[in-house]
């Protein structure tokens, strides 16, 4: 185990090396800060005296270099527009995509999961056309649809819930709905499949033939195998839950890491969108192996392997 | 065990109905909810140029100028009175008794301080033109200042409105950035906390000096909060959590008109929208180089028909300026809205089956319009390809002589005078595609003298001249529309953000 651990983080760190030089490149070829912030009318001269204060004027590779030291030592750098430390701007950003995140994917394995075994459970009767028709509308309709749906019922003609903001936990009730409502399709489905497998199992028979109670049969024996590769989409879910969804963000007047990015991509504020991208991009790597370490926990047989 | 699952779920639905803590806009809280979609990263007006940031820093800051709403005028704010000295120096005697939010006393350290801050180059400000017009600021005694521009500068008393005078004290033990979220002012409001990203909140300054121009203010506490999304600002309004939007587009304006709580406006702001055309070459040999051509383009647009149809509120332009400015004249040469002559002067141009053109946009919002435009040119020939571009390759290939044609929306940088315009793009620099001798003399000496009357004579000639030679189609001034508040007593006669500082209740 501790090998395995090892050759995946070290795996981890030339992804996100390769991942982070990639990006740099993309972004600086990309074009001309220094012409944006100094403003339509600008003079030449201006533009140019900008361009050197933000060193933009040097070479890519010493660019990338300084960057890469810069990151070693804790620093991010700063953004070519607010002046703000970059690190500063994504932690304070942070909390609100986590919670969304989080909470996103709560309500998304808290619907699908009960729902997917439901459906197994009793397989072509209407429960399980419902639990399908769930997943079908699910899928059918776009998340910022069902995103303004949600503000026009809940909150402007009921006044449920409030439209925008994260002051309280209440704030994110329905953006977390709208961002699960991605989530819940795929998962749910996977889940019904799983565990039709598994029910069918010779070690369920046995489970049943030994008089444990349908409820241990299901939660502890079935849904323990069919939970594995929900765990692995689980992880890719919340790798796109974290790493900001910008249209939920902006709907919902979320400050999080999405909307950010969007601002930063749009003002071609380069050292944000770098950051933002390794960020995501260790996310990821991150989310997928801790879902192969669970696996692994939930599976002896994968540890053996 | 169902029952008490059950009876748990009621209770955490009717907690969350009732725990709602959020303060309510409106006039039973004396608080006034405005939202917009810009994110407030600073509040200092010298790093983020926003519209929502330029106008909201004059609630909390003042300068020693302050511009009347719906006029031209220029009032004494933190100056008593003002003059010019010569064509270069302006003096001002500056108000006494005047307090920052922090107790400070202001006089002219302060003004000293500020002014030479900013034209610092070490300290970075976004757009330096709003500050390199100044040679020297020069404190005559604790009350008086002298402010020396490095030529005639007559918009220079304009460009001091967006200068705000900064606590020296203050602002040299936080620094720039300590400034930026917590700034001090001598304004009618004070900041009472700031969320870089999230909002603002505002409170009356109980203090704020009684011979203000701006008045004293009304209502107690102003909120502004981004809303990046125009339906989440719409939502908003509908609930009575906000108390003021704008740029609704026409569509939904007409729909929130039926709310019975909100009143909806329709007003003109600075920005003004036209088309430029390269008529010195700079692309290359091109159709725009000929006057009959130019004269063909200005011909073509139905101008009229597309505000009626699509830019409700929008106004034809009768010249290359916003009527709002002043040396704007319109009494020139106009080109009705006529195909047959666009035809006939393009064959004798040589192009009877009119040309191919790329025709270089940003502006999304305007796409109908542009359309229309688009539409306009091929029922004359001239086939003229859509090019959508960004920002920066847009203004890097007009600053680089690489735009043959394109629609330009201009904002004139918020300046009540035409001059800042007419230096960008008659001066012989990167945005310059008439290239013509005169009326860059004009621009130049209109620009250098201090005289109101002897700049409009100058412009007089220049808008003639412009409009003769048909560099540039003037198209519309840009309208937006406001929903607000119908419990607010607000002056909405000025451009863009109506002054919250004056506003009250009804």
């Amino acid at each position: 185990m501790p090998t395995y651990i090892l050759k995946r983080v070290s795996l981890a760190l030339l992804v996100a090396l390769t991942v982070s030089v990639t990006t740099f490149v993309l972004l600086n070829i990309s074009g001309d800060l220094a012409l944006i912030l100094a403003g339509e009318g600008a003079s030449a001269e201006e533009v140019t005296q900008l361009r050197r204060q933000l060193g933009l004027d040097r070479s890519l590779l010493v660019r990338y270099l300084a960057w890469l030291g810069g990151l070693f030592q804790g620093d991010l750098g700063t953004s070519f527009f607010t002046r703000e430390n970059v690190m500063d701007m994504i932690m304070r950003r942070l909390p609100v995509t986590l919670s969304l995140g989080l909470s996103g994917m709560v309500i998304a394995l808290g619907l699908s999961l009960p729902l997917g075994v439901f459906a197994a459970v009793r397989p072509n009767s209407w429960i399980d056309r419902v639990c399908l028709s769930i997943a079908v509308f699910g899928q059918a309709i776009p998340n910022f649809f069902l995103a303004l749906l949600l503000i026009i019922f809940f909150g402007v003609k009921l006044r449920w819930a409030p439209i925008s903001g994260s002051d309280t936990w209440i704030h994110f009730i329905m953006p977390a709905a709208a961002l699960a409502s991605m989530s819940v399709p795929p998962l749910m489905r996977l889940t019904r499949n799983g565990m039709l497998e598994a029910l069918e199992s010779d070690y369920i028979r046995t489970a049943r033939a030994k008089g444990l109670s349908e409820l241990s049969v299901l939660f502890k024996h079935a849904l323990r195998n069919a939970v594995i590769p929900v765990v692995s989409l689980s992880a890719v879910q919340l790798g796109f839950m974290l790493s900001g969804s910008i249209i939920i963000e902006a709907i919902f007047a979320l400050d999080g890491i999405g909307l950010l990015a969007w601002e930063s991509i749009t003002r071609n504020d380069f050292p944000v969108v770098q950051c933002i991208v390794l960020m995501v991009s260790i996310f990821y790597i991150f989310l997928t192996l801790i879902a192969d370490l669970l696996n692994a926990f939930l599976d002896p047989r994968i540890r053996g392997n | 065990m169902k029952k008490a699952i059950l009876i748990a779920l009621i209770a955490m639905a009717a907690s969350i109905v009732l725990s709602q803590s959020q303060a309510f806009a409106g006039k039973k809280n004396d608080t006034v909810v405005l939202a917009d979609v810009t994110k407030l990263e600073t509040l200092d007006v010298l790093f983020a140029p926003h519209p929502a940031v330029v106008n909201l820093s004059k609630y909390y800051m003042d300068s020693l100028l302050w511009r009347k709403p719906g006029t031209r005028e220029l009032l004494p704010c933190l100056a008593s009175s003002w003059k010019w000295v010569d064509d270069k120096t302006m003096e001002f005697d500056l108000k006494k008794g005047v307090l920052f939010h922090n107790g400070e006393e202001f006089n002219a350290d302060d003004v000293v301080y500020s002014l030479n801050w900013m034209k610092d180059p070490a300290n970075k400000v976004q757009i330096p033109m709003r500050v390199n017009w100044i040679e020297a600021v020069i404190k005559i005694d604790p009350y008086r200042v002298r402010i020396v521009c490095k030529k005639p500068h007559p918009i220079a008393p304009n460009q001091l409105l967006g200068l705000h005078i900064m606590p020296k004290e203050y602002h040299s033990t936080v620094g720039a950035k300590g400034f930026q979220v917590k700034p001090v002012g001598t304004g009618p409001y004070k900041v009472e906390s700031f969320s870089p990203g999230g909002k603002l909140v505002l409170v009356k300054n109980a203090n704020y000096f009684k011979d203000s121009p701006k008045g004293q203010p009304k209502i107690g506490t102003i909120v502004y909060k981004p809303l990046p999304e125009l339906q989440t600002q719409i939502a908003e309004i509908m609930t009575g959590d906000v108390d003021w939007i704008w740029n609704v587009p026409s569509d939904q304006a007409e729909q929130l008109k039926k709310m019975p709580n909100v009143i909806v406006e329709t007003r003109q702001t600075l920005r003004f929208i036209f088309m430029l055309m390269d008529a010195a070459g700079r692309t290359g040999e091109n159709p725009f180089q000929n006057k009959k051509v130019r004269e063909a383009v200005n011909y073509t647009i139905n101008k009229q028909a597309i505000c009626d149809n699509l830019l409700p509120g929008a106004q034809p332009l009768k010249a290359f300026c916003n009527p709002a400015q002043f040396g704007c004249f319109t009494d020139v040469f106009q080109y009705e809205y006529d195909p047959a002559m666009s035809k006939k002067l393009l064959a004798e141009a040589g192009y009877p089956d009119g040309f191919e053109v790329s025709l270089e946009v940003i502006s999304k919002d305007l796409a109908p319009v542009i359309e229309a435009i688009i539409d306009d040119l091929n029922a004359v020939g001239i086939k003229a390809r859509l090019t959508w571009l960004a920002p920066q390759t847009y203004i890097k290939n007009r600053r680089e002589g690489k735009q043959a044609f394109s629609v330009v929306d201009w904002g004139s940088g918020g300046i009540m005078d035409v001059d800042l315009t007419n230096q960008i793009f008659f001066t012989g620099g990167g945005y310059d595609y008439s290239r013509d001798e005169q009326l860059t003399e004009l621009t130049k000496v209109a620009g250098s003298t201090i005289d109101p009357e002897k700049r409009k004579e100058y412009y007089k000639s220049f808008f003639r001249n412009l409009s003769e030679e048909a560099y540039v189609v003037p198209l519309f001034v840009k309208p937006t529309n406001y929903v607000y508040n119908n419990e607010l007593d607000l002056f909405t006669g000025d451009l863009e953000w109506p002054a919250f500082y004056r506003a009250g209740w009804k």
